[in-house]
């Protein structure tokens, strides 16, 4: 529906539309021109309003167009409107409008109100060394962090707006002679496609854009850090930064991120490999330890070593629960028990831990009710969790899957559950990039930064399977 | 859609041809041609590597993308699907020794007092899944696990070396008629290159096809080869008796008295590649009749190639010495016509064709 000439008419129609009552409306007058700003007030300025609109506006002797309205304002964002759905958006975006008598069009001006936390290291990524910035909330404050890092002309940013009712902005953030087009064309219409009610946080985005949405594995990269966000940006992935989530997305995906970590790029590449093989090493032992440890309690007594059999038969004598009931119990405690201290208020955490760990752990083996063997290994798999935090939620489920078939089938069960698992992260891609790359399909070249990292002046091309538009990353150093 | 790399195709030479012949076959060899077993092999794989010749040259000359589609060209349609068919079952026995082999290899080495046939059923379920995910998906969980295969073969070598008497290989020079014995017994193990045809048309480059095909069967067949030369020195004159090779011949090592058997986890990484080499050929046999019937449904062929060869496990499961003397003694000539005639029949129309091709060029010129 078009504005009318009639500025009250306007104003009446827009209550109508918008009765809420932080919608403030305020008039105000330049010798014979009469006008109303219309603006939320929990999201708009009020001083910027004053100063760099109502001010200027009312120092101006007469008005022939909009065009003499927005020459006159001291804002640079200033947008025309033509009707009352448009006027609406801006004011509920934060904008303010100004509705002039005699016109038919609108003036919009961005006043918004940042109202972002400080830029702080993100708890979910710690490190010794390196960038200790962290991506905020606010989505403008976060893509001046990335341009602070890549100041190039082909950093793209693309404003998007996705869900019915929350009208989220939705910056697609790639450089635009590194990236591959085709990726970025499928990424922007993934979005555009999205038809939801709301995008509260930047985990909605990845639900819906996902290839396989019933997947438990992660299909979409997310990062707190914008330097690690930048290198995949230089790497030719795209990212995508959500207005109030802290945390942005990146695209393809593959299996090999969760292993790496920011800091492998800045200390020795020594430390790094040896730190990124102790990752795989403990990812793997978390899955298995628990599963092996049951198969060889339950059918396959010879895989244990004469002396530790002796331990554990030493342990497990009168242990009323079958080993792999026992170990399942256990493991339910450990997963309740973390829950728990995630959710607990930092203080309670530490008791809870105290009380899980030492009270709960220690009365438990005490009682008989479990050996000291399975409280090692689940303690064991429990800490290798947390050497790759990001696939934390993936290796619980995958270590109680791989505990349940030992339990059933012992090895061979473990076998077959491993051989299945492999052809499904096989068959898996993200984006067009098949998930386990560089390894399935191998790729050597592209190996410079697999588990086993090559030094930074050897890095020179980008990754293959990320087909970026400009191969090369460094000349010779 | 389902492609395939030459590199791929090298690997599933090199790990999944090489571990087939891991459990059974040493033994059996022994018994046949004692000392020179690991010679009567060399022979079985020098057959075979012309058969790797003969099919890389259909595969890279060929005109047409696929095997189906020459022989289509080159005898007609209902020719071909007959054929096709007949390689489908060819296939289905192809895969039902190295079944029997696991499940046996399985049940005497990890569950001595349970049951094991419900333990290995659920290989059905996963062989099932893994065809249904494709060439594409299978090509590369074999890149993945030829590490593990290295990693198995590793353990396994270095805890049985220091226990082999290798003076017992020798003489090198034996007589012709004991190496030939081995030979011929072992058929069965052999002809894997067949495969390469019913591939072909999932590759999607061929350069450098000959060069990566002929570099993955070397290291597969040396891999067998020491061994299998490994195995008889470690056993010697009983090694006729010592089924299921990995499992056995690592259990003299002293370290494992200190660590646990650690060679148990080499056998269960053989296991797990011996998943896939088990599915190659139900899968193979699903390519043949997707050619022939060509159904809309992906589920129902792969479905029908698992419950068959379930069927035939499960009513011939407990003999397994008589099933491989049963396909030794009645199924062979089959075997070798179905695994030589096609390729020699299809390698003459190919260069017979290709010559026609040169002469019309020639003419039209």
């Amino acid at each position: 529906m078009k504005l009318y000439k009639d500025r009250e008419k306007c104003v009446s129609e827009i209550k109508k539309r918008l009765n809420s009552d932080d919608i403030i409306y305020f008039d105000f007058n330049a010798e014979k021109t009469y006008f109303t700003a219309i603006y939320a007030e929990s999201l708009s300025d009020k001083t910027m309003l004053g100063k760099q609109v109502i001010e200027p506006l009312q120092k101006t002797a007469s008005f022939s167009s909009i065009n003499d309205v927005m020459k006159s304002v001291t804002l640079p964002e200033t947008d025309t409107l033509n009707t009352f759905a448009d006027c609406i958006d801006k004011i509920i975006a934060g904008d303010a409008v100004i509705l002039i008598n005699g016109f038919d069009k609108a003036v919009s001006v961005s006043t918004k109100k940042p109202s972002a936390r400080a830029v702080t290291e993100p708890p979910t990524a710690s490190i010794l060394k390196g960038p200790r910035e962290g991506f905020v909330e606010n989505s403008q404050t976060n893509m001046s962090l990335i341009r602070q890092r890549l100041k190039t002309p082909d950093l793209k940013y693309e404003k998007l707006t996705v869900g019915k009712q929350s009208k989220t902005t939705v910056g697609l953030v790639y450089i635009s002679s590194i990236a591959n087009p085709k990726l970025v064309k499928t990424l922007r219409d993934k979005i555009n496609k999205i038809c939801v009610d709301g995008i509260i946080d930047s985990s909605y985005i990845i639900k819906c854009i996902s290839d396989r949405k019933t997947s438990m594995f992660k299909q979409v990269g997310s990062t707190e850090k914008p330097d690690i966000f930048s290198a995949k940006l230089l790497e030719g992935r795209v990212g995508i930064i959500v207005d109030g989530s802290p945390i942005a997305l990146t695209a393809p995906f593959i299996f090999l991120e969760d292993f790496q970590s920011s800091e492998d790029y800045y200390t020795n590449t020594y430390k790094a490999n040896f730190a990124r093989i102790l990752r795989i090493s403990a990812v793997v032992l978390s899955i298995l330890l628990p599963a092996f440890f049951v198969a060889a309690q339950l059918f396959h007594l010879q895989f244990i070593p004469l002396a530790f059999l002796l331990t554990i038969v030493g342990s497990i004598k009168g242990i009323p629960l079958s080993p792999s009931v026992e170990m399942f119990v256990t493991l339910l405690i450990f997963e309740i028990l973390n829950e728990a201290s995630i959710r607990m208020p930092r203080y309670v955490g530490i008791a809870m831990s105290v009380v899980g760990a030492l009270v709960l752990g220690e009365t438990a083996v005490n009682a008989g009710m479990v050996s000291t063997p399975t409280i090692m290994i689940i303690a064991l798999s429990g800490i290798c969790f947390y050497v790759a935090p990001d696939l934390n939620e993936t290796l619980s489920v995958l270590r109680l899957m791989f505990l349940t078939i030992a339990g059933f089938m012992g090895g061979y069960g473990i076998v077959l559950l491993g051989a299945g698992l492999i052809t499904y992260l096989c068959d898996f891609n993200s984006f067009g990039t098949p998930y386990l790359s560089p390894y399935a399909p191998i790729n050597f070249g592209d190996m410079q930064d697999g588990f086993i990292m090559n030094f930074f002046a050897e890095q020179k091309k980008r990754p293959s399977f990320l087909q970026p538009k400009n191969k090369i990353r460094k000349g010779e150093l | 859609m389902s492609k395939i790399s030459s590199r791929q195709l090298s690997f599933i030479i090199a790990v999944l041809f090489s571990v087939v012949k891991f459990y059974v076959l040493p033994a059996h060899v022994s018994a046949f041609s004692h000392e020179a077993g690991y010679l009567a092999l060399i022979v079985s794989f020098a057959i075979d590597f012309l058969l790797l010749l003969i099919c890389l040259y259909i595969v890279k000359n060929q005109p047409n993308s696929s095997v189906y589609e020459t022989s289509v060209k080159l005898f007609g349609k209902t020719f071909t699907k007959i054929v096709f068919i007949i390689y489908a079952v060819y296939f289905l026995i192809k895969a039902f020794i190295p079944i029997l082999e696991q499940k046996n290899t399985i049940s005497l080495t990890f569950y001595e007092s349970q049951p094991t046939l419900l333990i290995f059923m659920p290989y059905f379920v996963v062989g099932f899944y893994i065809i249904l995910k494709g060439v594409n998906a299978f090509s590369r969980s074999v890149e993945l696990i030829s590490l593990l295969w290295a990693v198995g073969l590793l353990i396994t070598l270095s805890l049985s070396i220091p226990a082999g008497e290798y003076a017992s290989l020798l003489p090198i020079i034996q007589p012709v008629k004991k190496v030939l014995l081995g030979t011929v017994n072992s058929f069965i193990w052999f002809g894997d290159p067949l495969a390469i045809l019913f591939l072909a048309e999932f590759l999607i480059d061929k350069k450098g096809l000959y060069k990566k095909a002929i570099i993955g069967y070397v290291v597969g067949a040396v891999a067998t080869i020491v061994l299998v030369m490994v195995f008889y020195a470690v056993f010697q004159g009983i090694a006729e008796r010592q089924y299921y090779a990995p499992i056995k011949m690592s259990k003299y090592s002293i370290t494992l008295s200190n660590i646990g058997r650690l060679d148990y986890f080499g056998s269960l990484m053989f296991s797990l590649v011996s998943v896939y080499s088990m599915t190659l050929p139900m899968l193979l046999a699903t390519v043949c009749i997707n050619k022939v019937i060509n159904l809309k449904n992906n589920y129902i062929v792969p479905l029908i190639v698992t419950l068959c060869e379930l069927a035939l496990v499960f009513f011939f499961q407990n003999e397994i010495f008589q099933n491989i003397k049963f396909v030794q003694t009645y199924i062979l000539p089959f075997m070798l016509v179905a695994c030589y005639l096609l390729p020699l029949i299809l390698f003459f129309g190919v260069i017979v064709s290709k010559r026609k091709h040169r002469i019309k060029e020639v003419y039209d010129v």
